[in-house]
């Protein structure tokens, strides 16, 4: 290292906003709720004990408990909800993939001046609120929404089909949301392939599938890891999604989530499934670096 | 290894065109089987598409391209037997060097045992035992560089083109190479077409030399007849260097030309090569190793002689090279060996060289 100490030092400090950011913003909030998660439940405001007790001869007391989390583990609700959750993003996150890959693929094919209003037309909705967004499936796939209007009305189906409050439209509004997480890194990888190698592996006997698949796969694996993730990773916790597309028996951790911290006023234990549920997402990308890291070259 | 008869290739009317620019025109090439061919041509000249189109990487907007009297059009790329070596080399970032070589062979559904065979003959050839593992970007420039030929000459191809084979290494390591390629083309045998923008490289490798310009081949032929008998001043002056004057042709006889100088009341005499009629404008050429500064009295009848001033006198090593401005400011370079000091500059001086020497061009 050349550089002049006063450089490195001048650097280090633009890092610290986005951390003091992060501290702040995030890592605090989560440690309030793994706080709240250990505490006990009582009728109260706010509806939790405290961690650290005064009691009656000013002997300090910690009042932690692990019973909201065992509670967790022996009811299988929260085990079908996170079954649920991460089925559903998962086979989401593939479907994101089968679709987005043609896409992103397509783009980097598309001529160069094309290129750039594609990649806008991909990240058009997020100028439109995404709450609005889903009601708008929520208009288009309701009982006398546009979908069953236009089944009639062409003769497909001679009633309305139950096409709303379904985990298909929760799939639909999923992929249709989260679309755009998958095509972005992908156009990223797929977009700095030398387009020479593809030459070479025709020049040595390879049909242009086989191409792809000994070639363009391989070196995208970077770019399908990320977009999964980005896919995965949110998706799991989805809570407008199954509550406004999805049916009574589409079970999902965030709306668990929000059904015991509003509707049951269960603090303690919303603030478990929290935990859990960052647990969980931190598993997830734990996985992915290990994936990357063996992807890489060493 | 191959059969000696294989790899003949020919090239007929051959055109490709990117939008208005004009790649490859109507060009017509006969490659022998068995001999090295190098494409010589300055950048944009049109010679790496030529080998694409060899190759099948592009289609032809005109005429048609064969392999041992069998037309290829029509045939994918993954279908001919021609290999090609990329200038990028185009090595599989993800797989490693046996990996890259044995690419082409798994295409062929050759055996494993097979495949890891030939994968170990072809790295052994290229000096690069004991690197199977290796990714290509552990690999210096050289060893890349004898990747794709491995992985090119593994298919054992009639053909093998190569683009800017030697581009990217450093001079001293690009000799031993030259070298090196020779030796293998001879043990195997197969015709290779080189396209390349060095001179040198294209004299030490090539059999024959073709010479392009603005996608058309302009001449072909062995390095010497190139060189010494160059089809038009374009030629000339892109392999090696040469001296342009241009002159009206005057009287001639029945082997010399008299062409009178546009520099000056001079008239220079050729030996009559190309037909040219009293009065047409012709350049004369002559290479600046055939000029030498002429001391005292005139070299006699079979030189050609010139005066003018001494520019200036550049040190190469091996020899002095003069720069001498005639009247018109049309600069003759000429050189002398490196012992002797050369005239003062801003000196008076007269150059000469043998008539024999002298090309007339009329293009």
């Amino acid at each position: 290292m050349t550089r002049a100490p006063g450089a490195a030092r001048r650097a280090r400090l633009l890092l610290l906003p986005p951390y003091l950011w992060l501290l702040v913003f995030f890592c605090l909030p989560c440690l309030i709720a793994f706080k709240i998660s250990l505490a006990e439940q009582l009728i109260a405001q706010p509806p939790y004990g405290p961690l650290i007790d005064f009691g009656d001869a000013g002997r300090m007391q910690i009042r932690a408990t692990l019973e909201h989390y065992r509670f967790l583990l022996a009811d299988d609700l929260y085990w079908r909800a996170l079954l649920g959750s991460v089925r559903i993003a998962g086979v989401s996150a593939l479907l994101c993939l089968l679709l987005g890959y043609p896409m992103a693929y397509a783009i980097t094919r598309a001529p160069r001046v094309w290129r750039l209003p594609l990649l806008m037309a991909v990240v058009l909705p997020f100028w439109t609120s995404f709450l609005l967004r889903v009601y708008a499936w929520m208009g288009l796939l309701g009982r006398d929404g546009l979908v069953n209007q236009l089944l009639q009305w062409s003769g497909l189906s001679d009633t309305p089909l139950v096409l709303l409050r379904t985990e298909a439209a929760v799939y639909l509004g999923i992929v249709y949301a989260y679309l755009p997480f998958m095509v972005l890194p992908l156009y990223a990888n797929l977009e700095k392939h030398d387009r020479s190698l593809l030459a070479a592996a025709a020049d040595l006997g390879a049909t242009p599938l086989r191409a792809f698949l000994t070639v363009t796969l391989p070196l995208s694996l970077p770019g399908i890891s990320a977009g999964l993730a980005l896919v995965f990773i949110p998706a799991l916790g989805e809570f407008v999604i199954p509550d406004l597309l999805g049916g009574p028996d589409t079970l999902m951790l965030g709306k668990v989530l929000w059904d015991e911290f509003f509707g049951n006023r269960a603090w303690p234990l919303a603030a478990a499934v929290a935990t859990a549920m960052l647990l969980l997402v931190a598993a997830a990308v734990a996985v992915r670096a290990c994936v990357e890291r063996m992807l890489r070259p060493s | 290894m191959t059969d000696p008869e294989a790899g003949a290739l020919a090239v007929s009317g051959l055109s490709k065109r990117y939008g208005a620019e004009t790649a490859v025109d109507d060009l017509t090439l006969d490659v022998h089987a068995g001999e090295v061919l190098c494409l010589l041509g300055a950048s944009g000249c049109g010679k790496s598409t030529l080998l694409r189109l060899i190759a099948g990487l592009e289609t032809p907007d005109a005429g048609s391209i064969s392999l041992d009297g069998q037309e290829l059009a029509g045939t994918p790329p993954h279908l001919r037997a021609i290999n090609m070596m990329f200038q990028s080399y185009a090595l599989f970032p993800h797989l490693s060097v046996a990996g890259n070589v044995a690419y082409g062979l798994k295409r062929e559904g050759l055996a494993r045992a097979e495949i890891r065979r030939r994968v170990h003959d072809a790295l052994s050839m290229v000096r690069l035992d004991g690197l199977d593992a290796r990714k290509p970007h552990q690999l210096s420039g050289g060893q890349r560089q004898r990747v794709a030929l491995a992985r090119a000459l593994v298919k054992r191809p009639r053909v093998l083109l190569l683009d800017e084979p030697l581009g990217a290494l450093d001079r001293q390591l690009r000799e031993t190479t030259q070298l090196e390629l020779k030796r293998l083309q001879r043990e195997l045998g197969i015709t290779f077409v080189i396209v390349t923008h060095d001179q040198d490289e294209a004299m030490m490798l090539g059999d024959r030399i073709g010479i392009m310009e603005r996608g058309r081949l302009v001449q072909i032929g062995p390095a010497r007849e190139v060189y010494e008998k160059p089809a038009n001043r374009f030629v000339a002056e892109f392999l090696g260097a040469a001296n342009i004057l241009a002159g009206t042709v005057r009287a001639g006889g029945a082997d010399r030309v008299e062409i009178a100088l546009n520099a000056g009341p001079l008239t220079l005499s050729a030996p009559r090569s190309a037909p040219c009629a009293d009065g047409a404008p012709v350049w004369l050429a002559v290479r600046p190793e055939h000029v030498s500064l002429a001391s005292g009295d005139a070299p006699g009848p079979a030189w050609n002689t010139l005066s003018g001033t001494l520019m200036q006198s550049v040190y190469t090593g091996a020899s002095w090279v003069h720069h001498i401005s005639l009247a018109d400011d049309t600069v003759v370079r000429a050189m002398s060996r490196s012992g002797q000091a050369p005239p003062a500059p801003r000196s008076a001086v007269t150059v000469g060289w043998p008539i024999d020497c002298t090309t007339v061009l009329t293009s």
